[in-house]
């Protein structure tokens, strides 16, 4: 045996050893509660074999205390890179065998590596969080540079330049919940993850586990993304949003042959939508129907659902959804979808994605309890958002466009590209009757006889009427068949598949927050 | 024939007809109209804008534009010289300004097509000039008649496709991060044209009944959901000061709305590559305050960290924004030598300066917009973390907690952060560290920085030992007697280069004078993107 095989057995044996992380039994526990192990998710996430690990030898840095004792293989957390569909990845995932995942220098310092190369070499990065906390032993004397301040850093000068993925598929705790959340997009696994910023107070009954699952946060708070039922799903579904993004903001998304007819009539599409304007209809039917091969990849399903955002592709091509959604308070916008909207426009516009709109939108949804949260506020951020994309925006306005509405789902106001309608359009300040009242105020005050008021109100109302009619049509670039949906949206992606629109220099926007 | 036309006008005449013309145009809606205003404690869009604009500086353009034909009788009959609006540009003490402000005498101010193209231009045209503009909002919302009539069924009024032409919704977000905005409300503001104010850096809203804004007025929602609700209870100034957070000021009246704006412009930049304007102050540089030193001894929740600001700026002014909202940070713009600065500040006075959503986003605007404007920051810490809090949590709070070290990572302005008294539970790195790009990190020798809780640490530590310890409680109480000693101090903190000096609390203000004038020359750069993707 020649001493490079020696030697490389040698090492060889080391790695493997320091790959079984904290042995045999912390990883059948893992089994048991239903989670896999950091390699073993990094496995299921890439490609076949297509995974090089980086910085497997070290371990951690010495405390002071008892635990240096102990060995602690990779200080915790797996990094390397690999590929997903053929491109390349950086991916780092915590390993709960060891010292129950908890972050300390070396592990820190670690992932902050991958983080920094994968921004300078503009590929993607996906975080797998699973730990208890910061490691007390070593927080104590831990050197000011290995902190989560240093991952917080590289993930906002990452932000916009390369797609960042959070994975929480167990524990996340304290600053790492907040740079998790620092992720374009964050994903939690059903029963066994759960996510807190803060502690629960000391006296209170409340478990971590409890206040940060992924129900409260995929429907509530907004925080989860994509919910999985288990681990296996999540990673699935990792690797399918992976094949919708760019590899960074230089680059258009990937193609994909699809074999999908681009001329497709959507026949299906009136069995769906309801003429009338005050019945709901789920928008997602539509969506999906009108994509390729029928697949939609919905992002922050649960939350916020009179709004539904989500990838699709045409012509093979990665489109970003926005839709109302009449199945939730009518498909008002209101604080919560305001978020939703402008958090994902600004995604697609930072990486070259495409937006389509479907609108059917009958206003902002009143209420004082809305109002006393700001909606004012967060409205703002989606006209912002949607002002600034400088990706094509093409709106299909489906049914109903008031008010402040035709802002956020954008007509010539925000500047779209594209905006036709169903033939059943309604659009306007708001409907007819109310148009009557407003402006006939004065004349109806000085009418003497209650008959005469009525008279004045019938005339105005036949005139708003007609307006009404007239302003819903003529408001639109054009009117289309709702069939040839998906026809009118091929050719219109196709044609402003160029697109350039100059802004004015400046460091970056001071949009409301 | 030229010579005989000049023959028979007087020049004079040619002269007396315009000015007469002019002061036709400006009248506005007429004595009623003008009287009614008054009557309701409000100046006139003119005076307004003679106010904010140094004498005989301001500059009105299309004083002449009448609005377009819309079909309806009744309005088209009126008379609306400049269509409800007067817009120009002029100086403020000394540097210019553009202006935009709604004539309420006329048909309340409301908002045509014309009206639009006039507001967009002194948008757009600040943003060309590179100069911030002033938004002085009085109107009743959309012009129904316009709107629903001919004029936006033709082609729309310096709309889309004409090139760098925006509207009055895409203007504001198009100008953001190049000129500082301001928008000034003095009377009301209905419905989605609420939005283009907001839509500006700074808000002002004057406390008056006649001053509300909301989204959806109280009668709607009565009509639509059948909730009974007041315009106290959603729009009115104090609203948006303590509980939206959309207004950054509330003053009392016209005149003093305008000399707010006055005052803030003074500490900003004409744009963003330009430097903020240093203004000279009699406050020497070098003064050190002995009161710091006493302060610095108190316990956090004994302090009001606006007594440690007001000793260590120049001559004591701070012009604090949003101070109604989200009160446990304290956020707002002094001078340091003259120089503008941003203050971003826990005040451990209120909820012991704990770390909210509202705190969060309250802060991480304003960080982003002293960066877009080249002003430097500096942060006083003083806080124990974030609040434990289900329904917070429930709201989103990684969603907004996350906005404010994304706001600071973001910056490339020089950047100090003081630890003033307890910094624990997460707020190092909501206020700024080392690693996350501030410059320069001090401490006052009291302070404790630590994100451990001794007790906590102490029994993880030493588990071992104090299983086998003949007296655990004891030797527990001597492990946390030395952790605090130890480890709590800022010298553990200076060990681990987590702060760069430990200064004497009476030099806090040389000390950050001096930092800010050998950083002023920093330079930082990002990597090439169209934008980040803050979470929002």
């Amino acid at each position: 045996m020649s001493s490079f095989e020696e030697k490389w057995k040698e090492i060889h044996e080391h790695a493997q050893k320091l790959e079984q992380g904290g042995g045999a039994e912390t990883i059948e526990a893992l089994h048991k509660e239903g989670k896999l192990t950091a390699r073993e998710r990094i496995a299921k996430l890439v490609d076949q074999n297509k995974f090089q690990e980086i910085d497997l030898f070290g371990g951690a840095y010495s405390t002071g205390f008892d635990i240096d004792d102990s060995e602690i293989p990779g200080d915790g957390v797996v990094t390397g890179y690999g590929e997903v569909k053929g491109r390349p990845v950086y991916i780092w995932a915590q390993d709960a065998t060891v010292l129950d995942g908890t972050m300390a220098s070396n592990h820190i310092k670690k992932i902050s590596i991958v983080m920094e190369k994968a921004l300078r070499e503009k590929v993607p990065i996906v975080g797998i969080f699973d730990s208890k906390g910061m490691r007390m032993q070593d927080a104590v004397g831990a050197h000011g540079h290995f902190t989560p301040g240093m991952m917080m850093r590289f993930q906002t000068l990452a932000s916009g330049v390369i797609p960042q993925i959070s994975l929480v598929m167990g524990g996340c705790v304290g600053m790492a919940a907040v740079s998790a959340r620092l992720a374009d997009f964050l994903f939690m696994v059903k029963g066994t993850s759960y996510m807190t910023v803060a502690d629960p107070e000391p006296d209170s009954d409340e478990d971590v586990k409890e206040i940060g699952k992924p129900e409260m946060h995929h429907k509530h708070s907004g925080c989860c993304d994509v919910m999985a039922k288990d681990e296996v799903e999540c990673l699935e579904k990792c690797r399918s949003l992976l094949g919708f993004l760019p590899s960074n903001n230089q680059e258009e998304p990937p193609f994909v042959d699809t074999g999908d007819d681009p001329q497709r009539r959507l026949d299906d599409i009136m069995d769906i939508v309801p003429a009338s304007p005050n019945k709901a209809f789920d928008m997602r039917k539509v969506i999906r129907l009108m994509a390729d091969n029928e697949f939609y990849y919905e992002i922050l399903g649960d939350y916020a659902q009179n709004l539904t955002t989500g990838f699709v592709r045409m012509e093979g091509r990665t489109v970003g959804i926005i839709a109302n959604n009449s199945i939730w308070r009518m498909g008002c916008m209101d604080v919560d979808s305001s978020g939703k909207h402008a958090k994902f426009t600004r995604f697609c516009d930072a990486f070259n994605i495409p937006l389509v709109y479907l609108s059917d939108c009958p206003a902002f949804f009143p209420s004082g309890a809305e109002e006393r949260k700001g909606v004012l506020r967060h409205g703002c951020m989606v006209i912002h958002a949607t002002s600034e994309a400088t990706v094509p925006k093409i709106n299909v306005i489906a049914r109903k466009l008031y008010g402040g509405a035709c802002m956020v789902m954008p007509v010539n106001f925000t500047k779209a590209d594209r905006y036709v309608a169903w033939p059943i359009v309604e659009r306007g300040v708001m409907g007819a009757p109310g148009l009557a009242r407003v402006t006939h105020l004065g004349k109806m005050k000085r009418a003497k006889t209650q008959e005469e008021k009525d008279n004045i109100f019938k005339e105005a109302l036949k005139i708003m009427e007609e307006r009404v009619k007239i302003h819903s049509i003529a408001t639109n670039e054009a009117i289309i068949d709702p069939r040839d949906t998906r026809k009118f949206l091929a050719e219109a992606l196709r044609c402003t598949q160029f697109k350039v629109q100059e802004r004015a220099a400046r460091k970056h926007e001071n949009m409301n927050l | 024939m030229q010579m005989g036309r000049s023959e028979t006008i007087n020049p004079d005449d040619v002269i007396e007809d315009l000015l007469r013309k002019r002061e036709d145009q400006k009248k506005g809606g007429g004595e009623k109209a003008v009287a009614n205003q008054r009557g309701k404690d409000k100046l006139l869009a003119r005076e307004r804008v003679e106010l904010l604009f140094d004498e005989g500086t301001f500059c009105e353009l299309d004083l002449w534009a009448e609005p377009l034909r819309t079909g309806f009788d009744d309005v088209d009959e009126k008379h609306l010289p400049g269509d409800a609006s007067v817009i120009g540009y002029g100086k403020v003490n000394g540097r210019p300004v553009m202006v935009y402000a709604h004539d309420f005498t006329q048909m309340t101010g409301t908002q045509s097509a014309v009206q639009h193209s006039k507001i967009t231009k002194a948008m757009d045209m600040a943003v060309k000039m590179n100069i911030p503009y002033v938004g002085i909002v009085d109107s009743a919302g959309i012009r129904l008649q316009d709107m629903m009539g001919e004029p936006l069924t033709r082609p729309p009024v310096r709309g889309h496709g004409l090139g760098e032409c925006g509207n009055f919704m895409f203007s504001p977000p198009n100008a953001s991060g190049v000129i500082p905005q301001i928008a000034l409300m003095l009377g009301p503001q209905f419905a989605g044209s609420s939005y283009s104010p907001i839509m500006k850096d700074f808000l002002i809203m004057r406390k008056s009944p006649n001053v509300f804004m909301s989204l959806i007025s109280p009668p709607v929602i009565k009509e639509v959901v059948g909730e009974e609700v007041t315009y106290d209870e959603i729009g009115s100034a104090l609203v948006h000061a303590e509980i939206t957070g959309t207004t950054d000021l509330v003053v009392d009246t016209d005149e003093e709305g305008i000399e707010t704006v006055k005052e803030l412009l003074s500490f900003l930049p004409s744009n963003w590559k330009e430097r903020p304007p240093v203004i000279e102050t009699d406050d020497p540089p070098d003064r050190k305050d002995q009161e710091l030193l006493d302060i610095s001894l108190k316990e956090s929740e004994d302090r009001d960290m606006h007594d440690i600001i007001q000793r260590i700026v120049d001559n004591g002014k701070f012009f604090e924004t949003k101070p109604l909202f989200a009160k446990n940070m304290i956020v707002g713009f002094a001078r340091f030598n003259g120089q503008t600065a941003g203050i971003v500040a826990n005040n451990p006075k209120e909820k012991q300066g704990k770390i909210d959503i509202d705190v969060s986003d309250k802060a991480a605007r304003f960080i982003r917009f002293c960066d877009c404007f080249n002003i430097p920051l500096v942060f006083l810490v003083d806080s124990i973390g974030f609040v434990s809090s289900k329904e917070e949590e429930k709201a989103g709070l990684e969603r907004h907690a996350a906005k404010l070290p994304y706001a600071i990572c973001e910056s490339t302005v020089p950047k100090i952060t003081i630890y003033t008294g307890e910094c624990s539970g997460g707020a190092e790195y909501m206020m700024g560290t080392e690693s996350m790009g501030v410059d320069l990190v001090l401490a006052w020798p009291t302070a404790t920085i630590g994100q451990i809780d001794p007790e906590r640490a102490v029994d993880i530590n030493y588990e071992k030992e104090l299983r086998e310890a003949e007296n655990p409680e004891k030797f527990r109480e001597e492990k946390i007697r030395a952790f605090k000693e130890e480890i709590c101090t800022v010298y553990h903190a200076g060990a681990r280069q987590l702060v760069n000096d430990i200064v004497d609390p009476r030099s806090t203000r040389p000390m950050i004078i001096q930092a800010l004038d050998c950083f002023k020359n920093k330079e930082e750069t990002l990597p090439a993107k169209k934008h980040g993707n803050i979470p929002l």
